[in-house]
């Protein structure tokens, strides 16, 4: 396998892990770690949204390296799988989105 | 930040946000016409480095949201305040999908022929959401924009 098709296959796996990975991370911290009401809280020294930025990154990272090592023992199957997984990640953040914001 | 500068750099955010929403419709376009093309693979690029940089921009903002305006905007209208929550989870997930498309589209016309078909397709898909998810949030930043803004 090429390395430029082993590098794009890599970027396409990570973007996948990286949405799933906030999609989950937003919906974890709603149901178990709710944050006080917007509307009474003043000011916050941190930020969720990057910290959850942050920790997708790291995930997309993960991704990055399992679609290599997939890429490179069965290029065809990363291929097959790779429309099932940004379409299924697309569909996590939607649903994410619309019912957990 | 400063008052002024955060007007300036939110204008700006617009304007590039916008920007990037039409050149991600352009790729999207170009992509389910032309499939894995020269055209395409350049005009995606373009288009992730647009909204990468949106992005960039709205990154510099945020502080100043959370600081200034977030309050105000949920006790105003709590709607209008969900309603940007989601616009930043769709701007993120726009901006993710951008580059995995285009990943995917370097990996197809890069690749081995039998695994083309299928890397175009899901170049096609993630060019696609993003301009959709891309849009959205955009929308929801000019309803909001028009109820509170720095």
């Amino acid at each position: 396998m090429r390395r430029a098709e082993a590098a794009g296959i890599c970027a396409a796996f990570a973007a996948a892990a990286a949405l799933v990975a906030y999609a989950i991370q937003r919906v974890v911290e709603r149901r178990y770690f709710p944050e006080p009401n917007p509307a009474l809280l003043i000011w916050t020294d941190s930020s969720a949204f990057f910290w959850r930025a942050g920790v997708s990154l790291y995930a997309a990272g993960l991704g990055a390296f399992g679609g290599l090592v997939l890429a490179r023992r069965s290029p065809r199957s990363a291929a097959r799988g790779l429309p099932w997984l940004i379409a299924g990640a697309t569909a996590a953040i939607l649903a994410q989105a619309a019912l957990s914001p | 930040m400063s008052l002024e500068a955060l007007q300036r750099i939110a204008l700006l955010h617009g304007i590039t946000a916008w920007i990037a929403v039409a050149a991600l419709i352009l790729a999207a376009a170009a992509l389910l016409r032309r499939g894995a093309s020269p055209p395409a693979l350049r005009l995606a690029a373009v288009a992730a480095a647009l909204i990468a940089i949106a992005g960039a921009q709205g990154a510099l903002l945020e502080e100043g949201y959370r600081s200034r305006l977030r309050q105000k905007l949920f006790l105003q209208a709590p709607d209008l305040g969900w309603l940007f929550e989601r616009k930043l989870h769709l701007a993120f997930a726009a901006i993710v999908l951008a580059s995995g498309g285009l990943g995917a589209l370097w990996a197809a016309r890069s690749g081995d022929p039998a695994s083309r078909d299928d890397l175009a397709r899901a170049a096609k898909i993630a060019a696609t959401a993003s301009a959709a998810l891309a849009l959205a949030a955009a929308v929801a930043s000019v309803i909001v924009a028009r109820h509170t803004r720095f």
